[in-house]
């Protein structure tokens, strides 16, 4: 009986040592009180360093976040598209938390693709014109001149790899 | 008892009860506001380099999202649209010369071409719901053993369910974003992908999703398929995107998979004057699935 209790006794420490939080709630409309689907709900550590576990909220808006921390104090964040990043900084225990957002655009910073200045196709090899270009080119035979692998002769005759080629189209021009 | 209160509610409320049964089949459309590019490289085992690298686009709405190849599916309806031109438009055809299998030549030096080849590029659309967790994959099949104009376009619906993704403390910069590393062993493979709180869309390309931020890259452990983002834009104007499954056959996974591994190299097309070619292209097609399980 005794031995019992003890390993109860010891059962109940380890638990307390790092015991389960559970956060949960609701986004909702500031203004209908609808809930929000969508929506990034992510715990740190008190530092906001190491993510503890994320949740992102159902078709009602409700999310339920179970994690493990010593520490005495939490970081909840609430984000996504159409709302306004919130930050809670709450003690760590079980606890109900509702969030109440604002309708807000975020504006995200564009990422522009630069197309490959040479691709191949078949036999030909196609250069990207004004990926080579420069403020100072004022003839054609200064921009080949860039392009790898093309050599322009002083009589104006123009070499790929020391083989001079027999044509040569610009922009879909057969010259 | 039931049906005829309803029908009589029906009636009272002015709305027809016929009409209210099909559109539960209809799946709800969405409208896209962020569009992203995603580099796919594929790399042979024990290989250095990738031996195909495409641009795949992932259209976003604030639920579904669209995930394909432009590229491949404009190649695909060009042939498509000509097979189609070359059995409604018979009278001035004088000769066809169909070369299949040892006998296919490669006819790109031939002007007016037009050829889609299994290899390049990726034909399979997939839709994904970040709601349900739900992914809807389509495509179109023109196997060996049918005829070439018999394609038909099949779609297996996917419950991939929550993914259950391991996060790590450990960061890095991709593209100007800071990044936050995440793990993943799904279907065979185990995938490492770094994902940014700053964008706070939970998607990604392929099935991958369910992330706190957008993934912006992700690869396997074998480094044999990798997807980084090389583009970022945030539409002007919604585009609508819809689940077009019209003429589609549902199948299963495992069906869908067996498919891809039965498919042709690849279709070319050549009309000069009267005489047309139609030829696979020459060589072989080697199916690597990304799930192995």
């Amino acid at each position: 009986m005794r031995s019992i209790l003890l390993l109860a006794g010891l059962i109940w420490l380890a638990g307390g040592a790092c015991a389960q939080t559970t956060v949960s709630g609701k986004v909702y409309h500031k203004s209908d009180g609808n809930g929000m689907p969508g929506i990034h709900i992510v715990v740190k550590d008190k530092k906001t360093v190491a993510t503890l576990n994320f949740g992102i909220t159902d078709q009602n808006g409700a999310y339920r976040i179970t994690f493990t921390s010593a520490e005495d104090s939490i970081t909840v964040s609430a984000s996504g598209l159409n709302i306004g990043k919130q930050l809670f900084r709450l003690a760590n225990r079980s606890q109900v938390l509702d969030i109440a957002a604002d309708l807000q655009a975020i504006r995200l910073e564009d990422v522009k693709i630069t197309p490959p200045k040479i691709r191949k196709a078949g036999d030909t090899i196609n250069y990207r014109v004004d990926g080579f270009t420069g403020q100072n080119d004022r003839t054609i035979g200064e921009v080949l001149r860039k392009m790898p692998g093309i050599e322009v002769k002083s009589d104006g005759s123009i070499l790929y790899r020391d083989k001079p080629i027999n044509r040569f189209y610009i922009e879909d021009m057969d010259l | 008892m039931k049906r005829p209160i309803i029908a009589l509610w029906c009636f009272l409320s002015g709305c027809s009860y016929g009409p209210k049964k099909v559109q539960t089949n209809v799946i709800p459309a969405d409208q896209a506001t962020v569009t992203c590019y995603y580099l796919f490289s594929k790399t042979k085992e024990d290989e250095q380099f990738p031996y195909r690298s495409d641009t795949l686009v992932l259209d976003i709405g604030s639920r579904l999202s669209r995930f394909y190849d432009p590229a491949r599916l404009s190649r695909d309806s060009v042939v498509a649209a000509r097979l189609k031109d070359l059995t409604e438009n018979a009278q001035d055809i004088n000769s066809l010369e169909v070369r299949k299998d040892g006998r296919a030549k490669d006819l790109s030096d031939l002007p007016g071409t037009v050829s889609s080849s299994s290899d390049q590029g990726e034909s399979s659309r997939l839709y994904k719901n970040r709601v349900t967790n739900h992914v809807s994959v389509i495509d179109h099949f023109r196997t060996n053993d049918q005829n070439w104009t018999a394609g038909t376009d099949l779609f297996y619906e996917d419950d991939i369910g929550k993914l259950p993704w391991q996060l790590e403390n450990v960061t890095d910069t991709i593209l100007g974003y800071t990044c936050q590393k995440a793990r993943l062993q799904f279907r065979g493979r185990d995938y490492t992908a770094w994902f940014t709180a700053d964008i706070p869309i939970s998607d990604g390309p392929w099935k991958f999703m369910g992330l706190p931020g957008l993934i912006l890259k992700v690869e396997d452990s074998r480094q044999l398929f990798s997807f980084t983002l090389i583009g970022l834009r945030q539409l002007p104007a919604p585009v609508a995107i819809a689940i077009d499954k019209k003429g589609a056959v549902q199948c299963s996974r495992a069906d869908f998979e067996k498919l891809k591994k039965k498919q042709g190299t690849g279709l070319q097309f050549n009309k000069t004057g009267g005489h047309v070619i139609l030829s696979a292209v020459p060589g072989s097609f080697d199916y690597i699935p990304m799930e192995i399980e």
